[in-house]
């Protein structure tokens, strides 16, 4: 196999389709869609200040995710007035869901959404990184600049949480939605 | 028989995170205990309905704001394309240009994956200085960062030019340097003996998150201690190297 030096990511590496994916991660761990807007600006903002010396597009992705979530501590560091986040990171919960949609299945998603709402902050964090964003457990420690080891743990927390508040209670609606999002 | 398997390890499969041998270990506790078995889909099936519940068309489809907020937010949105653009080198027609590309052939790894290959445009080429990045503990993938770092190394020498391999290693592919658990020491001790021009380079970041997990973190001789691999990587290729993502 012969290997020319190119721009292997030219096609897959917009910035557009890069905002609505911090977005998204946003909604999920402030619940507010306009607050989540505002963080996404900032955070591609304080991006553009700052300069990535990173090339690789993947790296640059969590870089930006670093950047949303240092915006996002000091956005609950100013309102709330606390100073070391790290020890809420484990006990802060948000008030409920995220933003309304018309979907058939809506009522699943909203009880997902108040169940990952209802997640200490930095179990939220971790499980929206790993689950929506794909991030391996390596890039996600990096990301929130937590030991591999914690990842792991409230990982583990999260999805017992999810699995004992919406499997154990409906078995039986859980398993066509299984079909379906396949 | 109720396996001893951590919850952790379980939800590291559902999210392949798991080496080869701690996978077979997992697989074989699926086989043998069906609780197991029903943990692992309940996790795997948590994952599923929190992607489902965040689609990322719903972010989408939901209007942007109006007045100067838009603007601002459009404004930012080109700028920032634009500063990536240039941070990323955006430009075609240099990528084209010979002058900035090296040309080696590398035999395809194992794996079957074709490695990720980077260089910027804006900076004078080292045509001939390549810097091998590896992340991961897999076996084959560090097999074939030596394995590049020969076969450049080789073409290098037969082509009568002088070439540059420096391997960077950092999260679990700090493996391959680590003196108690590197699979490939005496290999390596071989190559540096036949090319002076082959360094290897330890991740400083992750050498002290390995610490910070209570591990003792030995290298081998020939690896220099970095600050961080981004570091290394971004001044390498500032320098004008050529980056494969092994």
């Amino acid at each position: 196999m012969s290997t020319t030096m190119r721009w292997p990511w030219l096609h897959d590496h917009q910035p557009e389709t890069l905002r609505p994916r911090l977005l998204r991660l946003a909604c999920a761990w402030c619940g507010d869609r306009h607050l989540a807007e505002d963080l996404t600006q900032e955070a591609l903002a304080r991006a553009l200040r700052t300069s990535s010396t990173l090339r690789d597009p993947r790296a640059l992705e969590g870089w930006l995710m670093a950047i949303l979530n240092n915006v996002w501590r000091d956005h609950l560091r100013k309102n709330k007035g606390v100073e070391d986040i790290d020890d809420w990171a484990e006990t802060l919960v948000s008030d409920g869901p995220g933003p309304d949609a018309s979907l058939e299945d809506q009522q699943l998603v909203n009880e997902v959404r108040a169940v990952v709402a209802a997640l200490p902050l930095g179990q939220r964090q971790v499980l929206t990184l790993v689950d929506l964003e794909e991030r391996t457990y390596a890039e996600v420690a990096e990301i929130l600049a937590i030991p591999v080891g914690t990842v792991m743990s409230r990982l583990s927390r999260a999805r017992a949480a999810l699995k004992e508040k919406l499997l154990a209670r409906r078995p039986a609606a859980a398993a066509p939605a299984l079909r379906r999002v396949k | 028989m109720k396996s001893d398997l951590s919850e952790e390890m379980l939800n590291a499969f559902v999210d392949q995170e798991l080496s080869r041998p701690e996978m077979d270990e997992v697989l074989q506790a699926l086989k043998d205990d069906p609780q197991v078995a029903a943990e692992a889909c309940a996790l795997r099936h948590t994952k599923l309905l929190v992607r489902h519940a965040y689609r990322l068309d719903e972010v989408r489809a939901v209007p942007r704001p109006t007045g100067w907020r838009a603007w601002a937010g459009r404004i930012c949105a080109m700028l920032c394309f634009l500063a990536l653009g240039g941070l990323l080198g955006w430009q075609v027609e240099k990528a084209r240009a010979p002058a900035s590309s090296v040309q080696f052939t590398l035999a395809a790894p194992a794996y079957g994956a074709a490695p990720r290959v980077v260089s910027l445009t804006n900076v004078k080429p080292q045509a001939h200085d390549v810097l091998l990045h590896l992340d991961s503990d897999d076996p084959r993938k560090m097999a074939a960062a030596l394995d590049y770092a020969q076969q450049i190394l080789d073409q290098a020498r037969r082509q009568g030019v002088r070439a540059r391999i420096e391997i960077v290693a950092n999260s679990y592919g700090l493996n391959l340097l680590r003196a108690d658990k590197s699979p490939l020491i005496g290999r390596i001790d071989a190559l540096t003996r036949r090319h002076a021009n082959l360094t290897f380079v330890a991740c400083g970041q992750s050498v002290a998150r390995f610490q910070h997990e209570g591990q003792v973190v030995r290298l081998i001789p020939q690896a220099r201690l970095a600050s961080s691999a981004v570091s290394e990587i971004a001044r390498r290729l500032q320098e004008g190297w050529t980056y494969i993502q092994v």
